[in-house]
């Protein structure tokens, strides 16, 4: 719980700071202001479907699961759309501060390794959420399963 | 109270009132699973003040960039708001799911039925207003971002 805690606050707090960093201009949004990614942990509990019947509930937490995974890939993309922003004001912030070519390329470099690293961040982040809408998903149909006739 | 302020209270209610829309307020044994999955929904929780480019120090820049950010506020609304509402469209389906589960036949499921349609139109509505609310408070942010350019 505390990996997952930590690997969210990368994610998020890596996109809060960027405003912060060199120069007069940085982005708008905040990835900070994106849905929240840990859709799963914020579900409903896995037994939530059981009275509607063993049939009926399986095929509840089958949707629900496969809503999870299009929330979750809703965050990752909100996430990316603020860094691609973020990037772009850093790069013309880069041209307001830097006083010779060699300091541009080096603002510029810098601005496009950070960017690069808050992707992979994102990228490396999201198949755990998938995967925890699909054992949320697993768990909510083996509840069914005690589900009274 | 400021005109921002009181369009940022009135935003933050109709967020609240889709909300309550979408989650477990009905009777019954369950309903939407989710919380809210969304992004943030209005202007002002997601842009920093308009004065944000003034310190570029160059009118011509500013203005340009005022100009520029009005797409990526446009954009952000209409995913927020996509996303609002394929979580009002889930929730019915499962709101609807229950109602059979409920009442199985009759009078009562139908006007379980009634009730839940009726309570997806509203959200319908809701989620159309409040995005158009948002785009408008776009043009507002683009406009007061260029004035703040050119304030003395």
């Amino acid at each position: 719980m505390k990996r997952t805690a930590l690997s969210l606050c990368l994610v998020i707090c890596a996109g809060a700071a960027g405003a912060a960093r060199a120069g007069t201009l940085s982005s708008l949004t905040s990835a900070s202001s994106c849905a929240n990614p840990l859709v799963a942990s914020a579900m409903a509990p896995v037994d939530y479907f059981v009275d509607a019947g063993p049939k009926v509930c399986k095929s509840l937490c089958k949707s629900a699961a496969a809503q999870c995974k299009g929330y979750v890939k809703g965050s990752a993309s909100c996430a990316l759309a603020s860094y691609k922003s973020e990037n772009r004001y850093r790069l013309e912030n880069c041209v307001l501060v830097s006083a010779t070519p060699a300091d541009l390329k080096a603002c510029r470099d810098a601005v496009n390794a950070d960017y690069k690293s808050l992707k992979t961040e994102v990228h490396d982040f999201a198949p755990g959420q998938l995967e925890a809408c699909g054992q949320w998903g697993r768990d909510c149909a083996a509840a069914c399963s005690g589900a009274p006739l | 109270m400021p005109e921002h302020l009181r369009r940022a209270v009135s935003r933050a209610l109709g967020v609240a009132v889709l909300v309550l829309l979408a989650g477990g307020a009905r009777a019954g044994a369950f309903s939407n699973p989710f919380s809210y999955p969304c992004a943030a929904a209005s202007v002002d929780a997601v842009f920093p003040d308009p004065d944000v480019f003034v310190a570029v120090g160059d009118v011509a820049l500013c203005t340009k960039l005022c100009k520029g950010a009005l797409e990526e506020c446009r954009s952000w609304g209409k995913a927020a708001f996509k996303c609002a509402g394929k979580l009002y469209a889930n929730a019915a389906s499962y709101q609807n799911a229950n109602c059979r589960v409920l009442y199985s036949t009759g009078e009562l499921l139908e006007a379980c039925q009634a009730d839940v349609k009726t309570a997806t139109g509203v959200a319908r509505v809701s989620v159309r207003n409040a995005l158009t609310g948002f785009l408008d408070d776009c043009d507002t942010w683009v406009a007061d971002c260029q004035a703040s350019c050119v304030a003395p």
